[in-house]
């Protein structure tokens, strides 16, 4: 009987097959996870609307490369353009109100942020799903038996693409070196001149276009674009957390690791277990490493 | 200086958003566009003649057309009863579902179906000279909000009746509160068994029981008789999901087919890579060579890009709810089998049916131009209609309560064609139901077959043996 226990035989290429739909999920939560990442690192802030940054991302790629039908780099320049607007808009409109305000004040303001997204979405585009994009290469082809889609190694290539510009951008540029100065002290940096609040626009701004991205690669890889999409967000924040907040590497190897537990537990356990098991890995990794996998621990002098 | 640039940047993401929005215009409400034709007045449209059984119901569907109101005389008769909804001006009735949640885009288009045939109602001069207040309630999908509007509606609005009561977890968590308060539900967008156990619910839906019967005909017709299909199910991790399920397994194994196992998404989910998975193992080890499919239409899309996605584009499929949504032909993936049906009771205004021109012109009317082409917005119009014969057979008795309207839909009804003449005197089901698909010609839903191709499939019985 298939189903007698879990939901698979020991097939070896349905392993496989979760495996690489595992790291193709993976990729996802990664480029989301970045983004939490990148806000977190630099401002403290740990951004629960992040999902639906990319779910507005998303809709903006519906709209500029499918609807008004733009030129593909066309289209994607004006949607990180747009996205880096709003980013700036989040900064100067509402966050910088928030700078010095409690942890949990600002957590707030991010999550009524997120229900903002979702109510704007619904006005504007109504509550009809949309097909997903399809501008990237659709074809496939077989390893062992298991489909390995295209378009999942262009995310894989993004992605890696996005880590080691982050760090060349943190490492070598000027005003990665000051988001990194504020993030370590920011009235030592501010009294070295830097100005935090152009660092923490810089950082919002930045985010925003991680978003943006990611936006218009899950728009590919996802079923439907619909205002469900925003779960992703709180989907890829185990990811986030075992890779460690402030560890963009981590960030990487924590989504990947999420990714390929939720597939094999969705397979071999059930939908019902999916969640459940990447939270649990989530819990497990704080246990054992506050900081997570290879985030780090702040000195506090006394 | 700060400031101005604080203008641009507004200025421009204002701009974005204002193209973003008309961008998509032409996308919106999700029913795909109505064709281009030039709207006739429905007073001056012929009406088709009504079978002398159904002439008196019809009589009274036209008179929603042209405002005559027979009933005037009878209008003073009937006491106000502010308890159940009904002043000496207002009549109100509730809907529940979700509007802007994650299955608003089915459940959305059956409130504007009830709210477009009352803006027409209301238009002719309401229902025993009242005006319908029409009253839903959004709960996202969510029982908590749902428990909490259900006390609005009953405590403070007071409703004579519910035009729907959408989610098999939230009708679930309510049924015994519906049973409690006498109060009618007309024509639930679910159909689970727990319903079976009360007085208060009304189907105009086919019960999953007799869906599940309605798939087995249509399966065996595709494979060449019941005895070659190997069917897997796929259904959302809700109740109906699981009660689905069980029927389709129970009718499918009892036909004689074969009903390999169901495969369950969580709600919400945008990928189905394990699902996938097991149905490749399945047609490759078991010969699977049909699915059903029970979800939201944005699951049903993510299912059927999946499956796309997996490469398996030649095993036909037919679901129920969202899968007999519009948007699954018209947003989902082109390679996905011709033979993908969506089971439903209802028809479009695009099947040239008694309510077609009426349906139109009321969507228009109520803001809602297209969605007559979207078979939830019809179950919706239908139950208005049947709601309006309803009241003014309840009125008869003198009075119009909710108890006084629970025994006036223990009857028969006219539905100006849209489904099957409504027989609820013996029981509170329809055994109406066909598979759809979208006709990209009218941008509407048509039947595989008529619904008398199905009648024979049901078998009329109810409540599940597999647990």
């Amino acid at each position: 009987m298939l189903l007698a226990f879990g939901n698979f035989t020991a097939d070896p290429s349905v392993n496989l097959q979760l495996l690489i739909g595992g790291l193709a999920l993976g990729a996802i939560y990664a480029v989301v996870a970045l983004g939490f990442v990148l806000v977190y690192k630099s401002t403290d802030v740990l951004n629960l609307a992040h999902g639906e940054f990319l779910m507005l991302g998303a809709y903006f790629a519906l709209t500029f490369l499918v609807s008004e039908n733009l030129n593909f780099f066309l289209g994607v320049f004006v949607l990180l353009l747009v996205m880096l607007v709003f980013g700036l808009l989040v900064h100067y409109g509402i966050m910088r109100r928030m700078v010095g305000q409690g942890f949990f004040a600002i957590v707030l303001i991010t999550l009524g942020i997120a229900t903002i997204i979702r109510a704007l979405l619904l006005i504007f585009y109504g509550p009809t799903e949309r097909a997903r994009l399809d501008l990237l290469p659709q074809g496939s082809f077989e390893i062992g038996g298991a489909t390995v889609r295209h378009v999942d190694l262009i995310i894989f290539a993004v992605v890696a693409g996005c880590v080691l510009l982050f760090f060349a951008f943190f490492k070598y540029t000027r005003l990665g070196l000051h988001m990194r100065a504020v993030a370590d002290d920011i009235e030592a940096a501010a009294a070295m001149g830097i100005d935090p609040d152009k660092v923490y626009a810089m950082t919002w701004a930045a985010a925003m276009v991680m978003a943006g991205l990611g936006g218009l690669l899950f728009g590919h890889v996802t079923g439907a674009i619909d205002r469900s999409i925003e779960a992703i967000g709180l989907r890829a924040f185990p990811a986030a957390v075992v890779g460690g907040l402030t560890s963009l590497g981590g960030s990487i190897v924590g989504g990947l690791v999420v990714g390929v537990i939720e597939q094999f537990a969705n397979g071999h356990l059930g939908t019902k277990w999916r969640e459940p098991v990447a939270f649990s890995v989530m819990f497990l990794v704080l246990l054992v490493r506050p900081t997570g996998l290879w985030g780090r621990k702040d000195l506090e002098r006394v | 200086m700060t400031g101005r640039w604080l203008k641009a940047l507004a200025a421009l993401f204002a701009f974005a958003l204002i193209a973003a929005a008309c961008g998509n215009d032409d996308d919106d409400g999700g029913a795909a566009p109505a064709p281009a034709e030039e709207q006739t007045p429905a007073a001056e449209q012929e009406a088709p003649a009504p079978a002398p059984a159904e002439e008196e119901d019809a009589e009274d569907a036209m008179e929603m057309q042209d405002g005559d109101t027979e009933g005037d005389a009878m209008d003073m008769m009937v006491p106000d009863n502010p308890d159940n909804g009904v002043t000496s001006d207002s009549i109100k009735v509730g809907w529940m579902g979700d509007l802007t949640g994650p299955t608003a885009s089915s459940q959305s288009f059956n409130s504007h179906g009830i709210e477009a045939y009352f803006e027409c109602a209301n238009e002719a001069g309401g229902i025993l000279g009242r005006m319908i207040e029409y009253l839903p309630e959004d709960d996202q999908f969510s029982a908590e909000t749902a428990a909490i509007n259900f006390t609005k509606l009953t405590e403070d609005d007071k409703v004579i009746a519910l035009l729907g009561l959408g989610g098999s977890h939230i009708s679930t968590q309510l049924q015994p509160d519906v049973e409690a308060l006498n109060l009618p539900v007309i024509g639930p967008p679910q159909t689970i068994d727990v319903q079976l156990e009360g007085d208060q619910y009304f189907n105009n839906l086919a019960h999953y029981g007799d869906q599940a019967d309605l798939a087995t005909g249509q399966i065996a017709a595709d494979v060449g008789g019941i005895q070659n299909a190997v069917v897997m199910g796929i259904s959302l991790e809700v109740p109906s999901g699981t009660e689905f399920a069980a029927y389709v397994e129970q009718s499918v194994n009892r036909a004689g087919g074969t009903y390999l196992g169901t495969q369950y998404v969580a709600p919400g989910a945008t990928e189905v890579i394990a699902q996938m998975a097991a149905l490749q193992e399945g047609i490759d080890n078991d010969g699977v060579n049909y699915v059903t499919l029970h979800g939201s239409p944005g699951a049903g899309l993510v299912v059927m890009q999946g499956m796309a996605d997996a490469g398996i584009t030649d095993i036909p499929i037919i679901g129920i709810h969202g899968i007999a949504a519009n948007s699954i032909w018209t947003e989902g993936p082109e390679e996905i089998s011709d033979q993908t049906f969506g089971m439903h009771s209802f028809l479009t205004a695009n099947n040239n049916i008694e309510a077609s021109a009426e349906m139109e012109r009321c969507a228009s009317l109520a803001g809602y131009g297209g969605e007559h082409l979207n078979l939830n917005f019809a179950h919706g119009f239908l139950n208005g209609y049947v709601f309006h014969q309803a009241v003014e057979r309840a009125a008869e008795t003198g009075e119009l309560s909710r108890e006084s309207l629970t025994e006036a839909l223990k009857g028969t009804f006219d539905t100006m064609g849209i489904t099957c003449p409504i027989d609820w005197s013996s029981g509170p089901h329809s055994q109406c139901g066909a598979a759809f698909s979208l006709d990209p010609g009218t941008g509407g839903m048509v039947p595989a077959n008529p619904f008398s191709f199905y009648a024979d499939t049901f078998d009329g019985e109810y409540g599940l043996e597999i647990s």
